[in-house]
């Protein structure tokens, strides 16, 4: 129907966004696979040095690297034990006949809006030795608990990967929360006269029922504790002495402050690779919908 | 939930409440602490309302640390970043999914790959980018940054609603006189609307809260974002006096509180789609 006005179309409307995209995006994707092999101190002036697989032998090498996985490790794991059960429950609330239920969801979600840099900043402060946490924990006389929470490099990861969680328990609420409306009211009627009511409703018809939403909340979980950045950055900076990296945060630092490029374009390659894997095997696997790595 | 025990319920409305607070309070403390001074904000009394509303942290932090600017700037970075985004993800949608040509398939999964690879892989070859063309602290690179950040998605959830339009419309606009600009603009676009204010949501919060791209490509404090300018007050002015602090953190945040209010509903699918993607 277009005849030959079909490649003007073409042309005219897809171009200039192939060609934006092409060099924002996908160029600096090969890019960052090509100059993993090449050493670089970041001066215009320098050229790169080809060292061959040297970056990438420096970065299994190297314990900072394995710790910042582990770190992402952490992440994922606070997923499942943290985030999926709190936030599940707040679905449950939310989408359930309480009054105030509006309120609730409001309140829940408020977090997982605000700015990140802003957030992070604000729980910095409330961490502080002289911060909030502690001054409220000396208010019920539980000294032994106080701590300079993100100073200590055996606790500091937990610190950031429950602030994290404050921040997205929101966002998983609404993920749970549509999962749970879709499911029909008459199964639960049904169910209601096998005598499922209480407990038994939520863990035999509304769990089972939200296979298709808990598959995606896994693969999200896992990719976005790939690209968690910002908190880290604001509230840590990586530190204390590398204890809270992630990859993110160490080819950051790698580069843009001790001018290792190189190295900085291993760890960029790992992470667009490792995040190309989890979103196809994780789908793959659970046979679900696409998540944003 | 029908059918609950009696007991069950004060229990859960306890909980409820208790959760609350655990996520309002952080938020109304910043506020509290953003109208005291150190003295009292240090004190062993951190519940308390001040005792002189000090609205001159405010003024601190619009004059010293920027913040209003800042929050302008975000803003204005997050409006026209959206709005490019938006047209050009648009016009690619309308293509390819309205369209029928040999490498349509091929050409919307090399657009929508983007959404599987996270932007920080790519700080180092981007900041080379804009250094060759000299693009360091200038207004018009960053939109283009980020709107070309948001492609994917937006491509993604416009395509993906715009083939469940109805084709016939296109025959008869076409057979109308009407050019394919119009047919786009004039009757696709406010058909696709829910997709388009969806992507336009998530790519405008995405914009008003970012960090690293304005941490790594501009110097220049009149350019700085929310983000930056505050790490940059902090940073400069150190934790001497916190009041001013948590003011500046606070003006950030309310205006992405404000937003959401207005538009609840919008704002919680529109995030939601864009951790998801269905």
């Amino acid at each position: 129907m277009y005849g030959r006005r079909i490649y003007w179309t073409i042309g005219g409307f897809l171009l200039p966004v192939f060609v934006l995209y092409t060099f924002v995006f996908i160029l600096p994707v090969v890019q960052t696979a090509y100059q993993s092999f090449f050493s670089w101190n970041g001066i215009h002036s320098v050229p790169m040095k080809y060292v061959g697989l040297d970056n990438y032998d420096e970065m299994f090498r190297s314990e900072e690297f394995y710790r910042a996985l582990r770190n992402v490790g952490v992440f994922i794991a606070a997923s499942f034990v943290l985030i999926l059960p709190v936030a599940f429950a707040m679905a449950l609330a939310v989408t359930s006949k309480m009054r105030g239920r509006r309120f609730f969801k409001v309140a829940y979600f408020i977090p997982s809006i605000l700015p990140l840099a802003s957030v992070g900043l604000m729980w910095q402060f409330l961490l502080k030795g002289d911060g909030l946490v502690n001054s409220l924990l000396g208010m019920v006389g539980l000294y032994s608990w106080q701590h300079e929470w993100l100073g200590e490099p055996s606790i500091a990861i937990y610190v950031v990967v429950v602030v994290n969680a404050w921040i997205s328990f929101g966002i998983n609420m609404i993920i749970f929360s549509s999962g749970i409306v879709a499911i029909p009211e008459d199964l639960y009627e049904a169910a209601a006269l096998e005598g499922a009511v209480g407990w038994k409703r939520v863990l035999y018809i509304t769990i089972p029922l939200m296979k298709e939403t808990f598959k995606v909340f896994s693969v999200l979980s896992v990719t976005q504790s790939l690209r968690v950045f910002a908190q880290i950055f604001v509230m840590t900076g990586g530190g204390p002495n590398g204890a809270t990296d992630v990859p993110t945060t160490m080819l950051y630092n790698q580069s843009f402050k001790y001018n290792n490029f190189g190295l900085g374009n291993s760890i960029g390659t790992f992470i667009i690779v490792a995040g190309f894997l989890a979103t196809i095997l994780l789908n793959k696997l659970m046979n679900g919908k696409a998540g944003r790595a | 939930m029908t059918n609950r025990k009696p007991l069950f319920m004060p229990l859960a409305y306890l909980i409820a409440i208790i959760g609350s607070a655990m996520f309002l309070y952080p938020l109304l403390f910043t506020f509290q602490a953003s109208l005291k001074d150190n003295a009292e904000i240090y004190n062993d009394k951190p519940l308390a309302l001040p005792t002189q509303w000090l609205w001159s942290n405010y003024s601190e932090a619009f004059r010293v640390g920027k913040i209003g600017w800042a929050v302008l700037n975000s803003a204005l970075y997050a409006a026209v970043g959206t709005g490019l985004a938006l047209l050009l993800g648009v016009m690619a949608a309308f293509v390819l999914s309205r369209l029928r040509f040999r490498f349509r398939e091929p050409l919307y999964l090399y657009f929508t790959t983007g959404l599987m690879i996270p932007v920080f892989s790519l700080l180092i070859p981007i900041s080379r980018l804009i250094g060759t063309i000299d693009g360091f602290n200038n207004f018009f690179v960053m939109v283009v940054l980020y709107a070309v950040f948001e492609l994917p998605f937006t491509i993604f959830l416009v395509t993906g609603f715009m083939k469940g339009i109805n084709r016939e419309l296109d025959e008869s606009a076409l057979i109308d006189g009407c050019s394919p600009a119009t047919l786009l603009f004039r009757i696709l676009l406010p058909l696709a609307m829910p997709a388009v204010s969806t992507a336009g949501i998530l790519a405008f919060f995405s914009i008003y809260n970012d960090l690293i791209w304005n941490v790594l490509l501009i110097t220049k404090d009149n350019l700085f974002n929310i983000s930056v300018a505050l790490m940059a007050f902090i940073g400069e002015h150190g934790t001497t006096r916190m009041g001013p602090m948590f003011a500046g953190i606070f003006m950030t945040i309310l205006p992405t509180i404000v937003v959401y209010l207005l538009f609840q509903e919008k704002v919680e699918s529109g995030l939601s789609a864009g951790a998801v993607k269905e």
